[in-house]
């Protein structure tokens, strides 16, 4: 099913099921839905869910976080990390199950350091593609000294900043557009084919940046206090990303027309209080952003047609209505994807979730489990991806005492109705 | 018989006791000069992103901390006031009586260095081609040209081409000192409205004297006043035999975003606007560097704009950018 056939299915089911149960689900949300999510549900120890499991190539440490895409074309692209040393992008093949590596990072930049603090030792941000193709990536230190940040500042040979890359699948070639910002990881990740930009922010001092493609240029939009692992891009090229610790009841929106980044304060309508999701995704509408990763499990919805500029705020420029909805273990919860059915789909301490939006239930899928290593008990899992003919996706960290590697898990039958 | 003069030998009794309270006062000195900019206390400035840059603080008159916060997208900054006691932050249409406020050079990026005399009632200026300027309730008269010219380097509040320091410090002997050409100290006496090149110069590197210029500047407790350079380098220049003491750098990275004393000890932030702000701690009596950490939060890596210090020893600090903060760090105990 194409995107727009997806979602004009999507939208006439919701329409549908809004007539039907409009005014009983606005009394339920404040009556019925209240007591529903009144406490968090526990796993469904006795449900599991097979997929099969597949180690990503060495060499790597693992957390490549959210740098996880399937194309098309049935390639699913890896980023990984490798701590002090180069990290590499890998392809997975969905027909042959072959991986192929196509990015070691400091081969195609042509860095001659042996690693440490200045590698650039991480793919972390959003593996994006292109209409035409392209694969963008981009690299952020590979180091946990978060503290003092010896690397920045003090030393000729510094982490010289994080690369964009941009692999072409048709030629194979891989070519370096450089790096963004001094000194600075790259994180996030969207595309906006119409206006051919990327959005990115920078790590550590979380700026937002804005690449022209065609230009070549690069846009710093200042700080943004927020450090979102998933970002969100609407119809209108609006990026979206919750922001964090002093301002954490905001959500952050860049504007393409303005060309200027707004903070929107959050407006929470249902029980519990806004916490900023790590997993954020939009839905296939367009008009909302479910997340996940709450201390108290809610599942929300941010109502990117609530938002309302205004000039009487005296920190942000306007605000957005959020709805916790449901409620799902509050687990850990680091990766999530919308599948091709409209449903949002999530890991959480080593099950697999599902919240559909129109009846607005987050159900437990079960433990994910694997047919081809019935060893290993898949738990902690970063980067989820979703191919068009269903299949989800997601990498999953090493389990100790289970001997389980690095993998990735394919998880089939979650395609959307004919 | 001839005596030669020895030096008076203590007996063990006084080399007891003096060990004895130099051991105390040790360690207090110490700890004293290895104590950071912390705890740093963040105050509430209500303002939106973009519109919260903190681009000056300064002492008022009435003793509360006055400041100027700047727009990403206008050439429009405002007047704010923290409350000394309260620590809260207002914006205010104005800055207390007496002192003299034109609103271009403060507000709308004219002044890249400015102070007040004593009074109050007049005010100095570098502006962005590096002039002089003294405003008063009359006007603004241009005293004489200071920076020259360097090689085309942007900066921020700059344009190419100047070599403009960003402090003005007054002197034991109510003259005002800045630098300007390659390095050259200046010294404006405005009783005789004499301005004067000295041949004390800022320390640079030979062949980086066209970025010798004053990044901040703190009058110290023995009557010198102590500076940071654009390069880095911290110094003491004495008015009264013009001699300039380099005590070197502190850090690699170039700019020293500010300067205040407290209890004796020079206490500072640098960094680079790319670069990321890290204190430090200067003891004139040692000539040692204390180097501290990350300057603000772990979370928070924007470039230092501006150190001050209130009547009661509070340091208040201000960082630049879409999210500028303002910080406050306690007087110790």
């Amino acid at each position: 099913m194409s995107s727009g056939s997806l979602k004009r299915f999507v939208e006439f089911r919701r329409f549908a099921t809004r007539v039907v149960a409009g005014g009983v689900f606005g009394l339920g949300l404040t009556v019925g839905a209240v007591g529903a999510l009144a406490e968090p549900p526990p796993l469904d120890e006795q449900r599991t869910i097979e997929g099969m499991g597949y180690p990503i190539p060495e060499p790597h440490s693992q957390s490549g976080y959210t740098a996880l895409t399937a194309a098309d074309d049935g390639w699913v692209y890896v980023g990984t990390a490798y701590y002090g040393d180069s990290a590499r992008v890998v392809r997975f093949n969905a027909d042959s199950k072959a991986w192929e590596e196509i990015v070691d990072a400091h081969a195609v930049s042509r860095y001659d350091i042996k690693g440490g603090l200045n590698a650039q030792g991480k793919f972390h941000a959003e593996i994006v593609i292109g209409d035409d193709g392209v694969v963008w990536l981009a690299t952020k230190h590979g180091h946990e000294e978060f503290i003092n940040r010896p690397e920045y500042g003090e030393t000729p040979e510094g982490y010289p900043g994080g690369h964009l890359y941009a692999f072409d699948p048709a030629t194979g070639e891989v070519r370096d557009h450089g790096i963004l910002k001094h000194q600075e990881g790259l994180m996030g990740g969207d595309i906006d084919n119409e206006r051919r930009r990327l959005y990115y922010w920078s790590d550590p001092k979380q700026h937002f940046l804005v690449y022209d493609i065609d230009q070549n240029e690069v846009h710093d939009l200042g700080a943004l206090r927020a450090r979102p692992r998933y970002t969100a891009i609407d119809p209108q090229g609006r990026v979206f990303g919750p922001t964090r610790g002093d301002r954490a009841g905001h959500v952050y929106m860049y504007d393409p027309d303005d060309h200027r980044v707004y903070d929107l304060r959050v407006e929470l309508e249902g029980p519990g209080q806004w916490s900023p999701p790590y997993v954020f995704t939009l839905s296939a509408d367009g008009d909302t952003i479910y997340g996940a990763r709450h201390p108290q499990g809610y599942i929300s919805e941010l109502d990117l047609t609530s938002i309302e500029m205004r000039d009487d705020l005296d920190t942000a420029h306007g605000t957005i209505t959020a709805r916790h909805t449901a409620r799902a273990h509050p687990g850990n919860k680091r990766s999530g994807v919308l599948g091709a059915d409209g449903n949002f789909y999530f890991a959480n301490d080593g099950h697999v979730f599902r919240y559909d939006p129109d009846t607005r239930e987050a159900e437990d899928l079960g433990q994910v489990t694997l047919a081809n290593h019935e060893d290993w008990r898949p738990h902690h899992s970063q980067g989820a991806a979703a191919a068009p003919d269903g299949t989800l996706y997601f990498k999953y960290l090493p389990h100790r005492g289970s001997g389980m590697p690095y993998i990735l898990v394919e998880l089939e039958g979650f395609a959307a109705p004919e | 018989m001839t005596h030669r003069a020895t030096p008076p030998r203590l007996g063990r009794r006084s080399l007891l006791l003096l060990t004895a309270t130099l051991a105390m006062l040790a360690p207090w000195k110490a700890a004293h000069a290895e104590a950071p900019l912390e705890p740093m206390e963040k105050l509430e400035l209500m303002l939106r992103p973009d519109e919260r840059s903190v681009e000056r603080l300064f002492t008022g008159p009435d003793g509360h901390i006055y400041g100027v916060v700047g727009h990403a997208y206008e050439v429009r900054g405002r007047f704010i006031r923290i409350d000394a006691d309260t620590h809260e932050v207002s914006v205010v249409e104005a800055l207390p009586e007496p002192l003299v406020q034109p609103r271009e050079p403060l507000l709308e990026g004219g002044a890249v260095a400015w102070t007040w005399d004593a009074t109050g009632r007049a005010a100095y200026s570098l502006n962005e081609v590096g002039q002089l300027v003294r405003h008063t309730a009359d006007g603004e008269e241009t005293i004489g040209q200071v920076a020259g010219t360097r090689i085309r380097e942007p900066d921020r509040h700059i344009p190419p081409g100047y070599q403009v320091s960003e402090a003005l410090v007054w002197g034991p002997d109510d003259n005002l000192y800045t630098a300007g050409e390659e390095g050259h100290v200046l010294r404006y006496d405005p009783a005789s409205e004499e301005l004067e090149q000295l041949s004390a110069r800022l320390p640079f590197v030979r062949g980086r004297h066209w970025w010798a210029s004053l990044d901040a500047a703190a009058l110290g407790p023995d009557g010198r006043i102590y500076g940071g350079t654009h390069d880095g380098y911290i110094f003491a220049f004495d008015p009264e035999t013009e001699a300039i003491t380099n005590f070197g750098k502190p850090l690699r990275q170039h700019r020293i975003n500010g300067l205040v004393f407290r209890d004796g000890i020079l206490y500072g932030v640098g960094g680079e606007e790319e670069g990321l702000a890290r204190s430090f701690a200067f003891d004139p009596e040692t000539h040692g560097f204390t180097l501290h950490g990350l300057t603000v939060g772990r979370h928070e890596f924007a470039p230092v704009s501006a150190l001050v210090k209130d009547d009661a020893d509070r340091i208040y600090l201000g960082t630049r950018g879409r999210l500028g903060e303002l910080y406050v760090v306690p007087a110790e105990p």
